[in-house]
């Protein structure tokens, strides 16, 4: 075996001992400083990344595509730990909670009716959020909705 | 000196607060012998609107002298009777010309006719029953809105309550004096005194309130269903809504009674359903079957919860179990109007889509769990690789030192 290492060669059981336990040290800081330094760059490499690659800032989730809701219809989501609904109307899209103010569960849309009911205990809310009948104490609340290039996006 | 400015001061200012009641009993000589009365009435609804003593006593309040104003001819009547009360009140309030304006409804007349208070009055001519000054107040009534008002949703059952209440009154027309107890301890009553919820059901709710009556058998159903709609839409659907039409079966009262109604519980599987039927019976088995697939569905959430929760505290981010979560309660929420069906295929469909969710929300967090083991032993291989490093950077640290003093020697 041969081993160049500063200028030297070595040769011969003898000092093959020392120079491996040399080159193993030499191997594992430099694996060491190399592992810490990709440590250190990735993160300024990921910061450096185009940010319109990961869609716009500001706390907007992109949720679906424009076409995936039809005109009157609603799609329900999870979205930052909770059911939300959004509904499509010809003045553009709208996001509300989907959990009834009154109990809990989660309401669904009627696109025939355009209102927002709760199975459970017939709670209505209106294409504003509000209440129509039933006992929800509250209305629903709502999320700020964008279309950006084609894609749904609600504001957390 | 300054004694007397101070007291010629107080009486030129007690003086001048005199002046705005005097200026609002000008013509009303009424007050002058009954001005403690006065005091009730000057902040009711109706001195308000101008309607003073005449308009329900008679006599002239024009006349300065006590006799002139209830002289022959002036009207007075002195304190109406209960008929006479019932008519004074319905003489404006069953005009629209009159009350249009104030957004009062007029039918309170008519419909108190209807009520057995109203019947009991107008045709046995029983004065013990409530007429309108009985729940209103006579001289200082208020608007039903005012919290003080003794209609005020939360004051109506106490009001009730003081007939209803009365145990030798209530014997005399064979009623039970216990009502208000009940309803008390009541969910509804709780949730009205404990919670402060006006919107809970009071007396008015279910009787009505002018033209209240005990509803039937046939109206109990329509009565809790003006709130609990989904409870009463699945009832329709059930075996028992036959029944009830045949009158055997008063809808919600015969499982759930009337004024002392307990939240609901599936422990009225076992109470409600052996008052008609036998433990041996199809019927009675169907109803234990729902009973269990209720009783587990509410477990298995509760148990799930508490999953989450314990998650949680670990530190784990449950944001999407959470959600799932929400989707679970959900389903076992629409179970609970869904059982006055009583079909178990029903029920089942839902439990089913729960336990899809719940199975879903564990394997989440066994798979979050597992993670952390990973993660773990992930941590373990790093202070291994860093102690390796600090050793191999301890060797050659030291190394470089001894051939520094190897170069230094031989330098020397």
């Amino acid at each position: 075996m041969v081993i160049e290492k500063q200028g030297h060669v070595k040769t011969g059981a003898l000092n093959k001992e020392n120079l491996s336990r040399r080159d193993f040290l030499g191997w594992i800081i430099q694996f060491g400083l190399f592992t810490t330094l990709a440590g250190m760059v990735a993160p300024a490499l990921t910061y450096l990344w185009p940010v319109t690659h990961r869609g716009p800032a500001g706390g907007l989730s992109d949720v679906c595509a424009e076409d995936d809701i039809p005109l009157w219809g609603g799609k329900k989501i999870i979205l930052a730990g909770s059911a939300m609904l959004i509904i499509r109307t010809p003045q553009g899209f709208k996001a509300y909670s989907a959990v009834c103010t009154h109990l809990g569960c989660l309401v669904d849309w009627d696109n025939k009716r355009h209102e927002i009911v709760c199975p459970c205990h017939a709670g209505i809310f209106d294409l504003a959020g509000k209440v129509v009948a039933g006992p929800p104490p509250r209305p629903l609340p709502s999320n700020e909705v964008s279309v950006v290039n084609g894609r749904v996006m609600v504001k957390v | 000196m300054l004694m007397r400015i101070f007291l010629l001061f107080l009486a030129v200012l007690l003086n001048f607060c005199s002046l705005g009641q005097a200026e609002e009993v000008k013509g009303n000589s009424c007050v002058n012998c009954h001005s403690d009365m006065w005091d009730e009435i000057k902040g009711s609804v109706h001195s308000q609107q101008g309607i003073f003593c005449n308009k329900c006593h008679g006599g002239d309040p024009t006349q300065a002298d006590k006799d002139l104003a209830k002289a022959p001819g002036t009207g007075f009547i002195g304190v109406p009777d209960k008929k006479q009360t019932m008519e004074l009140c319905g003489t404006c309030h069953s005009d629209v010309s009159i009350m249009n304006f104030y957004g009062t409804r007029t039918d309170q007349l008519a419909q108190y006719k209807t009520s057995h208070h109203g019947k009991k009055l107008l045709e046995e001519g029983n004065a013990k029953v409530a007429v309108c000054s009985d729940c209103h107040g006579y001289h200082e009534v208020l608007k039903v809105s005012d919290p003080n008002s003794s209609v005020y949703p939360s004051n109506l059952p106490k009001t009730c309550a003081k007939c209803h209440g009365n145990e030798k009154l209530m014997h005399s027309f064979n009623l039970p004096s216990d009502v208000f107890d009940k309803y008390k301890n009541s969910v509804h009553g709780k949730a009205l005194f404990e919670k402060g919820d006006t919107a809970a059901a009071n007396c008015a709710s279910c009787h009505g309130s002018h033209g209240a009556v005990p509803p039937g058998f046939r109206e109990v159903g329509a009565t809790c269903g003006k709130c609990h709609i989904n409870e009463k839409a699945h009832f329709q659907e059930s075996v028992h809504a036959s029944i009830s039409d045949r009158e055997k079966f008063s809808e919600c009262f015969s499982c759930h009674s009337n004024h002392d109604i307990q939240p609901s519980s599936i422990a009225l599987y076992d109470q409600a359903c052996s008052k008609c039927h036998t433990p041996e019976s199809p019927a009675f088995q169907q109803g234990q079957k729902i009973k269990t697939i209720l009783q587990k569905a509410e477990n298995d959430l509760r148990e799930t919860r508490a999953v989450v929760k314990q998650a949680g505290i670990e530190g784990f981010f449950i944001e999407e179990e959470e959600a799932l979560l929400e989707e679970a309660k959900s389903k076992v929420l629409e179970m609970q109007p869904l059982q006055h069906k009583l079909i178990y295929n029903e029920l089942a469909s839902l439990s089913t889509a729960s336990d899809a969710k719940i199975k879903e929300i564990k394997t989440s967090i066994e798979g979050k769990r597992a993670g952390l083991k990973w993660r773990k032993v992930g941590l373990i291989v790093l202070w291994i690789f860093i102690l390796i490093m600090v050793w191999a950077l301890n060797s050659e640290y030291k190394k470089i030192m001894a051939e520094e003093k190897t170069k230094q020697k031989n330098g020397k």
